[in-house]
């Protein structure tokens, strides 16, 4: 396509093209290109991704008897909850600890830690403590 | 006593200051140097492009100092210009500005800073989210109108084309463009360049804002689709096919966009993606720097010319961001309200400056709203775009 551009733009006024077919040819030639790009991009996606589906399928299918193992863990009790904790900082430590190991774990109960020094101040303790 | 007066008085009439006696231009010249030094390295516009490219111009414009003969690239009105470089004097009487300002000439240095970039850049937002390169692409319409003002200005052609690339705001682009199509024109249009970049988060608020309502600003995308390696590797490979099939003048550039990505995504040439993406880059980088800084003479820099680059450059720049946005807005409503205009903007490509300013401003409406991966989508297709314009242009005008 750009060796037959090179006629064209002699083919004007002078040697170069007018100020309307530059334009013209520029904005059409920058979408033409990225408008493939992207439909080659999409198809490619559509692939890898019926591909990635497919393999899933197959682990599935190849391994019934995993879920079925996995299943008593599903109806874990409810967590112990301790007054007091808004349910954001529960369902936020729930989900750190289901993100464990790739779901191995689930969060029974939830208790403040009651005495000694706060996080910061045990850090700093066993900081100041360490090289001894 | 008289041979040492008569020498004395020799090194005086040799020496600089007679030089700025004669041409106060050259004090002008060494002025505008220290204001973009000041630029550099107080306001930080860019430093690492700007510093050598100021000290470059300071260099340039010491009468006498003959670090650069420019008179050996740019052909004199009436003369042949196909003769031009006149490599022969330059190989026997250049000096270092002349051999790194071959680099230049040549189109040597753009595409080795595009191979660093490429080691830089992770098109993986842009691989799970295809449309955003319709966003690279209506952003680069700046580049075109940049070219009509221009025109009307009554520059060139290939003047204005280089001019017009501004609008693409990639420094390596517009000076590969540049160098081929109006190589008197290099000082003006890359000091342009680098300097509105350096200003991409003053310039494009206000339009973003300007463009959208209130409700478009708020919208959360969804998140994005994970890419897989594979997908990484193939990219850039197809790309450089695809778009250098179809555009070969943009080869050079996208080739080497590519090619320093691959060696990134390819995740088996590790030692040679670190030099690509740091010391050689940083080596080009200083070279770039110092030859354009020292092809900004008086005679090619103070004159109207570069006034109205300058401003042709903000326009190049208003119009890209403008034409991102309202290609954004078409799409929230073809998308019924899933796309945000606001990463439109970042389609001017000024890797990563323009995406975090879609994130800034996204952010001041919806303080919950993270559209950063999602402006870099359209961040980076704006790279390709102008890289696709850049080569339209050469091959028109070149």
């Amino acid at each position: 396509m750009g060796a037959f551009l090179a006629p064209m733009a002699l083919t004007a006024a002078g040697s170069y093209p007018s100020n309307a077919v530059v334009v013209a040819i520029g904005i059409s030639l920058v979408f033409l290109i990225l408008v493939i790009l992207t439909l080659v991009i999409l198809l490619q996606g559509k692939i890898f991704d019926s591909l990635a589906a497919g393999k899933k399928q197959k682990a599935a299918a190849a391994a019934p008897a995993a879920p079925q193992k996995a299943a008593p863990a599903v109806p874990a009790p409810a967590p112990a909850i301790e007054e007091g904790i808004p349910p954001e900082v529960v369902a936020a430590i729930a989900a750190a600890v289901a993100s464990l190991e790739g779901g191995k774990y689930t969060l029974r109960s939830l208790t403040r830690v009651k005495d000694g020094r706060g996080a910061w101040g045990l850090a700093g303790a066993v900081s100041g403590t360490e090289p001894f | 006593m008289s041979a040492f007066l008569d020498t004395l008085l020799s090194i005086w009439q040799n020496s600089g200051f007679m030089g700025i006696a004669n041409d106060y231009r050259y004090l002008a010249m060494l002025i505008v140097g220290c204001v973009f030094l000041y630029l550099a390295i107080v306001k930080e516009f860019e430093p690492l492009l700007l510093l050598p490219i100021a000290f470059g111009m300071i260099l340039a414009n010491l009468p006498g100092s003959g670090i650069i003969h420019m008179q050996y690239f740019l052909a004199p009105a009436g003369a042949d210009p196909s003769a031009y470089p006149l490599f022969n004097e330059i190989l026997h009487h250049g000096g270092l500005g002349d051999m790194l300002y071959l680099g230049v000439k040549l189109g040597i240095y753009p595409p080795l800073i595009f191979l660093g970039i490429g080691t830089m850049t992770d098109f993986a937002p842009l691989i799970s989210n295809p449309k955003s390169l319709l966003l690279g692409a209506s952003a680069q319409l700046g580049i075109f109108t940049a070219y009509l003002g221009a025109k009307m200005l009554g520059f060139t052609g290939p003047q204005a084309a280089s001019i017009g690339i501004i609008g693409g705001a990639d420094g390596p682009t517009a000076i590969f463009v540049t160098s081929k199509l109006a190589p008197e024109l290099l000082g003006s249009i890359a000091v342009a360049a680098y300097s509105y970049m350096a200003l991409v988060p003053v310039i494009q608020p206000p339009i973003m804002k300007l463009l959208t309502t209130d409700k478009e600003r708020k919208v959360v995308m969804t998140q994005l689709r994970t890419v897989s390696k594979t997908e990484k590797i193939i990219f850039p490979i197809m790309c450089t096919i695809i778009v250098s099939l179809i555009l070969p003048d943009s080869a050079v550039l996208v080739g080497m966009l590519m090619l320093g990505n691959l060696m990134k995504e390819s995740g088996v040439v590790e030692r040679i993606n670190k030099t690509a993406g740091n010391e050689l880059m940083n080596i080009i980088t200083i070279f770039l720097g110092i030859s354009v800084g020292c092809t900004t003479s008086a005679n090619t820099f103070l004159n109207w010319d570069t006034v109205k680059i300058i401003a042709m450059g903000l326009f190049a720049f208003a119009c890209g961001t403008a034409g991102g946005v309202l290609f954004g807005k078409l799409m929230y409503v073809v998308t019924g309200g899933k796309v945000n205009p606001l990463i439109g903007s970042a389609g001017v490509s000024a890797v990563p400056m323009a995406a975090r300013v879609s994130q800034k401003v996204g952010q001041q409406y919806n303080p919950s709203n993270f559209l950063l991966m999602h402006a870099m989508g359209p961040n980076v297709a704006g790279v390709i775009g102008s890289a696709v314009a850049a080569g339209i242009l050469i091959n028109i005008f070149g």
